[in-house]
């Protein structure tokens, strides 16, 4: 029965139900087509996952392994296991065009064990193919940015280290690869056994090591990883699958995807902010029928059923839109996100995705309604009896029924950022911003009332009435202000981020970086750097070690556990399990802040103190849970060193000058076997270029950051990203201008008997036009305005607190928004209002009888 | 202000079929006349204040008021008229809702860009006994009060002609007498031509002359 009478009067209030249904959709949509791309990427990262480490099992360091530990390692694994071995590492790349830092990967014939590479010849490399000419000649194969970068072709001449090799073909494919967008180097392949030539890896030289595992039919990965840890103990020494694989692949992207996440998140929270209006006010016009019905026998219980069950069915309906828009959403989505991978992804709505969608609409529709249904206890069906008008607005406040929403948006922002932190930051960073908007609103709206000396009725009766009908006219102020606030936030952070990179003859940036020195090339590269009047800026020690102990307990590897992992826990196992790289210096450099804790003491002095001083980076601290006084011990190439933490400093990294997460007290480390670091201040291209191909010759294990194009590559990337994010910053935006025009028509249809009503008092069309656009176009106006201020607020808070950087504000892009938005809205009010407008007062006459 | 209804016809389309409410309407109202129409529901009523009061156009005939003919006016010009010279006051009041007594009848006067509103709109509230209820919203008031307002709000801007449909139909009978009686009070006082529209036959006997809307014709009760 209940369903029955569910059904029967949504069918009667259909033009409510496909308001409703089309505001909660379009709030989905963002949420469902990023939840279809992702499953159709992690889909593809799966079913590639052992392409992506081109083999079962892998153990990767960045040292090699001792004779112990390859003995153990090799006895770990199952019969019949096949081993391949290849290294990675940052190299200077010489050419009669010019140079370029690349990332060497040296290989040998088993590679790669899965997936293949495809050449641009048409050749497809794998793991049994005999056509791997890098491993028979001096070839190499490069990445076709190097043809775009420096025009090398296959046939020419290029020079890695001490080895002249030849370019044999270009990778068209590289099934390994899954990130593509922000490389710091496009990748070479030479022949493993050609490494001892080259002269590229000396002591000190960062390299990453990997033994690849073809494992026989039969045996399990995990367990064979199990085993490898069981034997391997460093925790430097890590064993991968190609779940992990897979996982790590995808991690650049999942950030991007988090970020999306959350304003997809703001779309859903415009979209149930209008449709919790439209549902209240559809609710206090069924008010009378409850009350009729109650008379009748309906126990307030089953009211309160129908009307869940109304909301259910309207949810349950708003899956098909949805669906609908996604797959209108999505091409477009996915042509953005999926130029940042290699694959031909093609997503389509899953059956997960559905689900989710179906959940979420269900269960959204039903929270959204709740504040509104405990109103129906309120009912007194007794008031049938007055002669008075019927009136449902009575009833106590009862702000605990917001609650259950508060709190689906709070685990929704958790599970998309993947981060408790985050996910807190976004909905109480949301909270603050409604509340501040309210508060804004409500003294606008208030001070609207109080304006005196208008000489046009229309303008003094919207004031008027801007001011009486608080509540409804702060719903609209919210709703714009979020959608301003929305789309100045990203182009203000852009702004930021480009005003920090920004080359110009002072600047502080430096344009050559500059790793992997030796000792002994100072004096050449000095020499080099006087020849061509230039000063580095600064020098900075590398001495490579790992983490023993912290406060006396035995620093052990942390393993990742499979399933919902935020990125923190994320990030501290990455941390965690890989090694450090520890500087000294007798003062801290410019990019520096001590932000706590005391400066170091001095050259270290054994005879007075029993460890070392040591300084740690703020926010590295606080992914390690480490804090002043704690002691940690580190295993520096066999050497144990104990040091407490004196201080910790907050380091600016965009200034690109050499920094380091543990800087230790001066005279500690200085005899320990070490590399050098070093920047070269901004020069102009020509001398910049010039200079680095002169280091390249010369100093051929030095690798060196070309910074300017490494930035412009970032900023190109944060470009790319941008759009993506702009994109559900639109859908977002186009939600909160639906919910607008949803808010305006149910104002505009709740007051057609008081406009007509101001016709048969002598208005003309137009004056009752005015009426309407000014309360709107005022509304918008201040609420876009307050919308835009604050975004500058939140994104001076953002750079300042988060990204750590200076904040640049532009006028130009936030006062373009606010004349958009108040135009967009005047046009939308007017829609929404002109056949009411046009229509005959005598409909007045007519809703008498 | 006179009143001259000639050969005032209006139909409506049903489907296929065409019914004729109204069938030829003649009557000559006399300045200042007060006068009731009493009829069934369906009768055609409100299709008659509608048509006076400009909110619909009539198939065939001519309206005169003042001798001037309303019938080839433009909507704007009837726009016009109707809002300097026609005033309606309606059984459910119509008022709005977030303005006070006080300022729903100083809207009537602003729209037609008269002097002084305030001081004329507390006047016209005074007279019809409000004049401590003017800062009170709509909600606070009685029904009683509220029609008072609705009336004042329709006698303030001085029209020569007052359409009046049931005013007294929402309320009690006690009530709807203390405010008719000062309905007719005013509008006899400033020698408005009106004509009230009611089910209530006793209310009519109060009107100076009362007619009859009976298949579609007026006539003399």
């Amino acid at each position: 029965m209940l369903l029955r009478l569910a059904c029967r009067e949504l069918l009667r209030s259909w033009r409510f139900g496909l308001f409703f249904i089309f505001n909660l959709s379009l709030g989905l949509t963002g949420f469902v087509s990023l939840q279809a791309f992702n499953e159709a990427l992690e889909t593809e990262i799966q079913a590639n996952s052992k392409a992506i480490l081109s083999a079962d099992l892998a153990v990767a360091a960045r040292r090699e392994l001792s004779e112990d530990e390859t003995a153990k390692m090799r006895q770990a694994l199952p019969a019949g296991t096949k081993e391949g071995k290849i290294y990675e590492f940052f190299a200077m790349l010489s050419s009669s065009k010019g140079s370029r830092l690349v990332l060497v990967k040296a290989v040998d014939g088993s590679y790669p064990f899965y997936g293949e590479l495809e050449l641009e010849s048409g050749r497809h490399i794998t793991a049994t193919s005999d056509n791997k000419d890098i491993l028979k000649e001096q070839k190499a194969w490069i990445y076709p940015e190097l043809k775009s970068q420096l025009g090398l072709d296959a046939g020419d001449e290029i020079q890695l280290g001490q080895l002249k090799l030849q370019i044999s073909d270009l990778v068209k494919k590289d099934a390994t690869q899954t990130f593509r967008a922000a490389s710091l180097a496009p990748r070479v392949f030479i022949n493993r056994e050609l490494l001892s030539q080259s002269g590229l890896l000396q002591y000190g030289s960062t390299f990453s090591l990997a033994h690849l595992f073809l494992l026989p039919a039969g045996a399990v990965e995990s367990q064979a990883r199990d085993s490898l840890y069981n034997v391997l103990t460093d925790p430097q020494i890590n064993v991968e699958t190609p779940a992990t694989a897979g996982e790590d692949s995808g991690r650049q992207l999942g950030y991007l995807s988090d970020y999306l996440g959350l304003v997809a998140i703001v779309a859903l929270f415009m979209s149930a902010l209008g449709a919790a209006y439209i549902y209240r006010l559809f609710l206090s016009t069924r008010m009378k029928e409850i009350a009729i019905l109650r008379t009748l026998g309906l126990q307030s219980g089953q009211a309160v059923g129908v009307y869940i069950l109304q909301a259910s069915l309207l949810g349950f309906l708003a899956t098909v839109p949805t669906m609908l828009f996604s797959l209108l959403v999505l091409p477009l989505l996915s042509k953005l996100l999926g130029s940042f991978t290699p694959f031909d992804l093609q997503p389509t709505i899953t059956l997960e995705a559905f689900l989710i969608c179906l959940l979420m609409a269900v269960f959204g529709s039903f929270v959204v309604s709740i504040p509104f249904l405990t109103k129906i206890f309120d009912l007194r069906a007794a008031k049938l009896f007055s002669e008075e008008k019927f009136s449902a607005g009575e009833g106590q406040r009862r702000y605990w029924t917001f609650l259950p929403c508060l709190v689906l948006f709070y685990f929704l922002s958790v599970y998309q950022a993947h981060s408790w932190k985050i996910g807190s930051l976004f909905i109480g960073s949301m909270i603050l911003v409604v509340l501040a908007l309210l508060v804004i609103g409500y003294c606008t709206v208030k001070a609207a009332g109080l304006i005196k000396g208008l000489n046009r009725w229309f303008f003094k009766f919207s004031f008027l009435s801007l001011s009486r009908r608080a509540g409804a006219s702060l719903a609209v102020f919210v709703a714009l202000g979020m959608g301003a606030l929305l789309i100045n936030i990203l182009p203000q952070l852009k702004n930021s981020l480009q005003a920090e990179f920004q080359f110009e003859g002072k600047s502080k940036i430096p344009s050559l970086f500059m790793f992997d020195i030796q000792d002994e090339q100072w004096p050449g590269i000095d020499e080099v750097l006087k020849e061509k009047q230039v000063t580095p800026l600064a020098r900075s020690p590398l001495v490579r070690a790992r983490i023993l102990k912290v406060n006396g307990q035995d620093y052990e590897r942390k393993i990742e556990s499979e399933g919902f992992k935020t990125r923190e826990e994320e990030r501290e196992a990455r941390f965690r399990n890989r090694g450090m790289n520890l500087s000294y210096r007798e003062s801290m450099s410019d990019s520096e802040i001590m932000i706590k804790g005391r400066p170091f003491s001095g050259p270290f002095d054994p005879d007075k103190q029993a460890r070392a001083e040591l300084s740690v980076e703020t926010r590295f601290a606080d992914r390690m849970g480490f804090k002043i006084g704690d002691v940690l011990v580190f295993d520096v190439q066999g050497v144990e060193v104990e040091g407490e933490i004196i201080n910790l400093r907050k380091v600016k990294w965009t200034s690109f000058q050499p920094n380091f997460f543990i800087l230790v007290q001066d005279g500690v480390l200085n005899e320990a076997p070490k590399s050098w670091i070093s920047a070269i201040p901004f020069l102009p291209e020509q001398q910049r270029v010039d200079l680095q191909n002169t280091l390249a010759q010369k100093f051929s294990n030095v690798s060196i950051i070309d910074v300017v194009r490494t930035v412009d590559d970032v900023l190109k990337t944060a470009e790319k990203m941008s759009w993506s994010l702009e994109l559900m910053a639109g859908l977002a935006l186009i939600t909160g201008y639906i919910v607008l025009f949803s808010i305006v028509r149910s104002q505009i249809k709740l007051r057609r008997w008081e406009l007509n009503m101001l016709k048969i008092l002598g208005a003309s069309g137009g004056e009752v036009a005015s009426f309407i656009l000014t309360e709107f176009a005022f509304l918008a106006f201040i609420a876009s305005f307050f919308g835009a201020a604050l975004s500058v607020l939140v994104s001076f808070a953002l750079n300042t607190f988060i990204f750590e950087s200076e904040f640049r504000l532009s006028f130009v892009q936030p006062l373009v928004s606010v004349v958009i938005i108040t135009g967009l809205s005047l046009l939308i009010s007017f829609l929404a209002s002109v056949d009411i407008v046009r229509e005959s007062a005598l409909s007045i006459l007519r809703e008498e009888k | 202000m006179s009143l001259i209804l000639k050969d005032v016809r209006k139909g409506f389309h049903q489907g296929d079929a065409e019914i004729q409410v109204l069938k030829g309407l003649n009557v000559t109202i006399e300045p200042g006349q007060v006068v009731s129409v009493v009829g069934q529901s369906g009768s055609g009523k409100s299709t008659l204040l509608s048509i006076l009061a400009g909110l619909e156009r009539a198939d065939r005939g001519e309206i005169l008021v003042d001798n001037i003919n309303l019938t080839p006016m433009s909507e704007q010009q009837m726009t016009l008229f109707r809002a300097q010279n026609i005033a309606v006051v309606f059984q459910q009041y119509h008022l709005i809702a977030h303005l006070t007594a006080l300022e729903n009848v100083m809207l009537a006067l602003e729209i037609l860009k008269m002097e002084n509103p305030r001081e004329r709109a507390e006047e016209a509230l005074r007279e019809l006994g409000l004049g401590h209820r003017l800062t009170h919203f709509p909600s606070q008031l009685s029904g009683g009060e509220c029609q008072r307002v609705a009336i004042a709000r329709a006698l303030v801007v001085k029209p020569k002609i007052l359409l009046a449909d049931e005013p007294s139909g929402n309320l009690d009978t006690h009530t709807g007498d203390k405010v008719m009686d000062v309905f007719f009070d005013i509008v006899r006082k400033h020698k408005i031509t009106t004509l009230l529209v009611t089910h209530s036959e006793a209310l009519a006997k109060k009107c100076e002359r009362t007619l009859r809307l009976e298949e579609g014709q007026l006539r003399e009760a």
